[in-house]
């Protein structure tokens, strides 16, 4: 009872109206150590999510932030994106300048209202109300506030103190409240500096952060998910556009999905239940089967986003997935499922981050996460085989670098389970090429060169497999984009789906390729593979260096050169280690006219201290050196 | 009552229109045909077909555009799975508004030989509103996966008169096209091409005769209920359009807007003659189209109200007896005054009077504004129609051709244009986006005429690099880079106000530069725009069996020929006519000299069209390198592309080949 009147007086006190407050602090209250890299600075924010039933959320938000420079336009971040299920009560846009005199003034009815339709989206009903104010100089004050009621409670929107890059902060403020009986929880990430308040009583959580410098995004460096600060908040108790449910920990979340979100959509029609068990009938394996399940999905489906109420949530009907042979990742994931059921094949419905950085699912706070579905089928040996269900192409059990390596939400019928996908290693990420060249007495070269890719490196190229003749030959001429004049005689690929291997089998002429300077002939010897990649230098590297997956390339090219010339000079054999990598470059007389280089690059997989940015930076110089050089040839 | 009557006509037009193709009556053999062009070309049009016509049912709805659109595409890969969704984009404006119709659609499928077909269900098609003016209906065939043939057509009903332009060539081949559109004799229509291909045309009138409701007056002129029918007879002009085999468009390097060379035909209304004798003209020759202009209310009118900018105007005559300053200082005012809103418009949308005073607008209310400014401060100027290149190019007399207004104001009998949207211009710059086509500069009089938008003016850039080589190999050295002409207007907008280090970053890392100091950026409008810093790299000098290479240009030279396909379809873009400057002084230790000093070398594009020289000198132990790259024309044919391929080749070569040093 005692609880229950705190958290009344707790609304008392953060329920309030917008007020169009003119921001107490001004430009000139911004100390010039945040000015630094800064194209805006947020002078003060105040976010207050109040959750006083389990379908009821309202966040109102205050956010004065000064604009130096065009590229700050965007930290104005003046909308707010609206359904069904969510109402923009107020919102308010005012824009001074910088001497606080107002310049605009943008009430709801002057906000824009557009359609929130992505790219591969057939239909979606999410709205976006959005202020378009054009700067005519800077700097400028942008106040911005508003009150949002949702009906949703599953989600709540995580705190960034500092949410982009060039932007700092001086004071900024989020206080959440809830229903005792929801159960509040929240989670800090990113705050080994301890540059967040935190103060929690009852059902209120209050958390703030003062003076932040702006950040500068690094090449080779975190993601912003694992660099920027953030809180993350969830209920054990919430409402999903009217569905009720738990999550306490990811068994009970996960059974929740089971129940409410997947239960009942899994139908499939008689004949297409006929037609899987006819084609899995003798079969003898589990995997055998599974395959031939997983072909058949690909073979008549596509991707098509259609996002209506739950639907944002709830797969779409597995029989109308069949019927209409598309839907999005759950559609097409929970129809991949159902036909697996129909042959007998064990497999779970799985929730994952599809990123190229390798994002968890955070595993120890239980609330919804993820933005993609994959299909996990347990094996006997206990590994699990991991389906992407919205590619045509992908051979089956790859996942490639959008869903390896990490956390993922694995919804058993028992209860959520959180489990890694598969790790890309080393040996497996590898590109070799096998290659001749025959320089001409003209300094033309003629080039057969052979490329196979295995691994995340697969991902990368077997795309060539499905596009055009031109597009393939635009595609070689700016791979090898240091040699001009390339003509390209012909282009064989072979897309070995079993093995994983995917092989490129290219022949090309070029002319002028080595060039002459009085006796001598100078042919840069790395024909085929030459790496001309150097990272940014900063003057104060910040972050570790990030390696997020190790890779392998290994050459070996044979040169022939015209009789008429002889070989006057070839370059040192080159090997370097470091901790993160490793090169070799090495020529090879064979006879008077020909030679054979042999090249090996690893990079390995890791975070190192950021002391080690400078030394990779200087490891890929040499690594470019190395690939550049040259032989000398005389008449 | 209005609401019913629309539902009721639209039926009356389903069935009194006797379609001209059949849907859903695919046969088996249509999976045979292949594309000619690809082999693994996405998808394909097996047919694309349209039928445009205009329809009277009820008088007082008045005449509207209908439009058919017939397509049966074969989905050749997975990557043409795509071709399977549709949307279509309708136009809003007050109460008139574009309405989709009868949306079939069929997928076919070749199971064992037998052809399977699936029809488009109604639930997967989904209205949204995009925004103010626009809402879309986008649908999804069923089943669509590799090999298969999806047909499917649907009607747009437009309260405008317009017919959508014919484009008859897409991102994958065509292989039949056709396209039937007929026009009511009180229609006149201008018909352009665009892009590379033509149709072949048939042309025949015929008579057509329909009923249409009308409501009976009553006495006195007042409204009844009572629908009448009447009949009418016209003759129609019938033009049927076609085309075999037209190959896919495809994005080439150096074009501005893609869009500007897909095959289209392109209608444009010229006049209505609703009621005999009453014949409104729109367009049809420059004089009617600044006649035009001259009265409407977007465009000539406001410039005859301009009564709010008086006082202002005789400030600035009083401020500058110097005609060119009071220009100039108008041109800032304006800039700094009226905050361009980011849209490009040639008509404008509300009052001057207005914008002036919210102290913002569009391209057009802008720039009308800076005009109307010109003209109360006592000087000549007059607004100029023009087209922006990421809006069309602007081919014939027309309105629709136009997306933007240019100020242009006669200063000592010379004609210097202004556009008040570009912050970084100074007096007479215009942005790339604007030198495109001809613009046309309209006066009250009627009179107009036409102006070059394609830049006559070389834009200038110099570099110089001064750089000293120490005995162990290393480099330091000065970096100095002028721009002159309209290029400073991107370079200005890229870098100013930005971080500091944002901008050394840049320069660092655009040469691969090891360390950047005393760096010095200016882009204020004040000053040319310049940029210069010392330097250190290692990695100018190649030292290979004791001798030394240094590539002449160091770090300025081409890194690729950007000409890489051994084709052209669409004109070579150079934004502008250009010289670059580059003259590298190299210091080196007296202990060395170039082995032989190279030849100097002079390439020349024919017809005088560009020329690039590379001269090296040697004065003790300072080696000078010179060169000068000019290209005189913006744009270049594709059948001048061998051309301009070959000759960056050339100069590519000569760029890359090496100074060789040895020890004295």
């Amino acid at each position: 009872m005692i609880k229950y009147f705190s958290f009344l007086s707790f609304f008392l006190f953060i329920q309030f109206n917008l007020l169009s407050q003119i921001p107490s602090l001004g430009i000139e209250d911004i100390d010039p150590s945040l000015m630094e890299n800064a194209n805006s600075v947020v002078l003060e924010e105040k976010i207050k999510v109040e959750i006083p039933e389990i379908d009821k959320q309202i966040i109102t938000k205050y956010r004065a932030v000064v604009v130096f420079n065009k590229n700050g336009n965007q930290a104005v971040n003046a909308y707010e994106a609206y359904d069904e299920s969510i109402k923009v009560k107020e919102v308010r846009l005012s824009i001074y300048d910088k001497s606080g005199e107002e310049l605009k003034n943008y009430k709801k009815r002057d906000f824009q209202d557009y359609s929130a339709v992505a790219g591969g989206t057939l239909y979606s009903e999410s709205r976006v109300l959005v202020a378009d104010y054009s700067p005519k100089s800077y700097p400028y004050i942008a106040v911005f506030e508003s009150k949002v009621e949702s009906n949703t409670t599953a989600f709540i929107s995580p705190y960034f103190p500092v949410s982009d890059y060039y932007s700092a902060i001086i004071n900024s403020e989020y206080t959440i409240g809830a229903a005792p009986d929801l159960e509040i929880k929240y989670k800090a990430i990113n705050n080994d500096e301890n540059s967040l308040q935190i103060t929690q009583t009852e059902n209120v959580i209050n958390i703030s952060s003062n003076n932040v410098k702006a950040l500068i995004p690094e090449d080779l460096g975190l993601s912003k998910k694992k660099f920027f600060t953030q809180v993350l908040f969830g209920l054990n108790y919430f409402s999903l556009k009217g569905v009720k449910g738990e999550g306490k920990d990811w068994s009970t979340f996960g059974k929740w999905i089971n129940e409410s979100l997947l239960a009942g959509t899994n139908d499939i029609p008689e004949t297409t239940k006929q037609e899987i068990i006819d084609l899995v009938k003798d079969v003898p394996t589990d995997v055998e089967k599974a395959k031939l399940v997983y072909q058949y999905m690909q073979d008549r489906t596509r991707y098509i986003s259609v996002q209506v109420g739950i639907g944002g949530w709830k797969p779409m009907m597995a029989n109308e997935v069949d019927e209409l042979g598309y839907g999005d990742c759950k559609a097409l994931t929970n129809y991949t499922k159902a036909l697996m059921d129909v042959a007998g094949v064990q497999s779970y419905y799985t929730i994952i981050n599809a990123s190229n950085d390798k994002e968890d699912i955070t595993e120890n706070f239980t609330a919804i996460q993820g933005n993609h579905v994959i299909l996990a089928l347990p094996q006997n040996d206990e590994s699990i085989v991991w389906l992407e269900c919205t590619n045509q192409q992908v051979p089956f059990g790859y996942i490639g670098a959008s869903t390896d390596d990490r956390n993922a939400l694995v919804i058993k019928p028992e209860g959520g389970e959180i489990i890694k996908t598969k790790k890309y290693e080393l040996n497996e990420n590898k590109f070799s090429t096998i290659g001749t060249v025959r320089l001409n007495e003209e300094h033309g070269i003629k080039v057969e060169a052979q490329m196979t890719s295995s691994g995340v490196l697969y991902g990368q190229h077997y795309g060539l497999e499905s596009i055009d003749e031109k597009d393939r030959n635009k595609y070689y001429k700016n791979y090898w984009d240091y040699i001009d004049n390339i003509e390209i005689q012909s282009i064989e690929v072979d897309n070995n789906k079993d093995q994983v291997l995917f092989t490129e089998s290219v022949v090309f002429d070029a002319e002028s390729y080595a060039t002459e300077i009085g006796e001598e002939i100078i042919v840069p010897i790395n024909v085929v593979n030459r790496s001309n990649y150097v990272p940014s230098r900063y003057k104060e590297r910040k972050q570790p260096l990030v390696i997020s997956r190790g890779y392998n390339y290994q050459d070996i090219v044979t040169i022939e050169i015209p009789m008429s010339n002889s070989i006057k000079f070839i370059p040192d054999a080159i090997r370097i280690e470091e901790d993160f990598g490793k090169y070799e470059f090495l020529v090879e007389k064979i006879n008077e006219t020909e030679l054979r280089y042999t090249r090996y690059l690893e990079i390995r997989e890791g975070i190192y201290p950021r002391e080690q940015y400078k030394n990779y930076r200087s490891f890929r110089r040499k690594v470019t050196k190395g690939d550049n050089q040259k032989i000398i040839l005389t008449k | 009552m209005r609401k019913i009557l629309v539902a009721l006509i639209v039926l009356f037009t389903v069935l009194v229109d006797a379609q001209d193709f059949k849907i859903g009556k695919l046969k088996t053999d249509q999976f045979d045909i292949t594309s000619n062009f690809e082999a693994k070309t996405p998808a394909f049009f097996i047919k694309k077909e349209r039928f445009s016509e205009f329809k009277l049912n009820d008088w007082e709805e008045g005449w509207y555009a209908q439009k058919i659109v017939h397509n049966i595409i074969k989905i050749n890969t997975t990557n043409g799975l795509d071709y399977g969704t549709v949307t279509i984009n309708l136009y809003k404006r007050s109460a008139d508004e574009e309405r989709v119709n009868n949306i079939e659609g069929y997928t076919y499928e070749l199971v064992d030989g037998a052809l399977k077909k699936t029809k488009l269900d109604k639930k997967s098609i989904f209205k949204t509103t995009l925004s103010e003016r626009y809402d879309q209906v986008s649908f999804a065939m069923p089943n669509v996966k590799e090999g298969v043939i999806v047909e499917y057509s649907y009607e747009v009903f437009s309260p405008f008169w317009k017919i959508d332009d014919l484009i008859f060539q897409e991102d994958v081949p065509v292989i039949s096209y056709k396209a039937e559109v007929k026009v009511p004799e009180i229609f006149e229509f201008n018909t352009y091409y665009q892009g590379k291909y033509r149709c072949t045309l048939e042309q025949e009138n015929k008579r057509k005769s329909f009923n249409f409701s009308f409501r009976q007056q009553g006495a006195y002129g007042t409204k009844t209920q009572n629908t009448r029918i009447a009949n009418m007879t016209i003759t129609e002009a019938v033009y049927t359009y076609s085309k075999q085999n037209i190959p896919p468009l495809k994005e080439e390097i150096y074009t501005n807007n893609l869009e500007n060379y897909r095959s289209s035909i392109i209608f444009e209304l010229a006049s209505a003659e609703l009621s005999q004798g009453k014949k409104k003209r729109f367009a049809t020759s420059w004089e009617e189209v600044v006649q035009t202009l001259n009265e409407s209310d977007r465009f000539g009118k406001p410039l005859l109200k301009t009564n709010f900018l008086k006082e202002e105007g005789q400030r600035f005559r009083e401020s500058y007896p110097n005609q060119k300053d009071r220009a100039y200082s108008i041109y800032e005012f304006v800039k700094n005054n009226i905050a361009w809103d980011g849209k490009y418009r040639s008509r404008v949308d509300r009052s001057l009077k207005k914008a002036f005073e919210s102290k913002a607008g569009s391209s057009a209310e802008v720039n009308l504004l800076l005009v109307a400014l010109l003209r109360e401060a006592g000087l000549t100027s007059h607004p100029v129609l023009s087209a922006t290149k990421n809006y069309k190019v602007p081919i014939f007399p027309t309105l629709e051709g136009f997306n933007h207004i240019l100020a242009a104001v006669a200063l000592n009998d010379r004609l210097t244009l202004l556009d008040a949207t570009e912050r970084f211009a100074k007096p007479g710059q215009l942005s790339e986006n604007v030198h495109n086509w001809e613009g046309r500069l309209v006066r009250p009089d009627g009179s107009s005429q036409k102006i070059n938008l394609f830049s006559k003016k070389h834009v200038q850039e110099q570099t110089l690099v001064n750089i000293t080589f120490s005995e162990d190999t290393k480099a330091r050295g000065v970096f100095k880079k002028r721009l002159l002409g309209d290029n400073e207007i991107a370079f200005r907008k890229k870098f100013s106000n930005k971080p500091m280090a944002t901008q050394e970053a840049y320069f660092r890392d655009q040469y691969n530069l090891e360390t950047l100091t005393d760096f010095s950026l200016k882009s204020d409008l004040d000053s040319n725009a310049e940029i210069s810093y010392k330097f250190e790299s290692q990695e100018l000098l190649e030292v290979i069996n004791d001798k030394w290479y240094i590539q002449p240009l160091l770090f300025l030279k081409e890194n690729e020929n950007p000409f890489k396909a051994s084709t052209r379809e669409t004109p070579i873009d150079f934004k502008f006519p250009f010289i670059e400057r580059k003259i590298i002084n190299i210091e080196v230790p007296k202990t060395h000299t170039l082995q032989e000093i190279p030849e100097p070398i002079k390439l020349l594009m024919t017809d005088n069209l560009g020329e690039y020289s590379l001269t090296i000198s040697q004065n003790q132990n300072v080696i000078q390198v010179m060169s000068i790259f000019k290209l005189n024309r913006t744009l270049f044919p594709p059948s001048e592309y061998e051309t301009i391929r070959s000759f960056y080749t050339q100069m590519l070569e000569r760029q890359t080949t090496p100074l060789v040093l040895i020890k004295k």
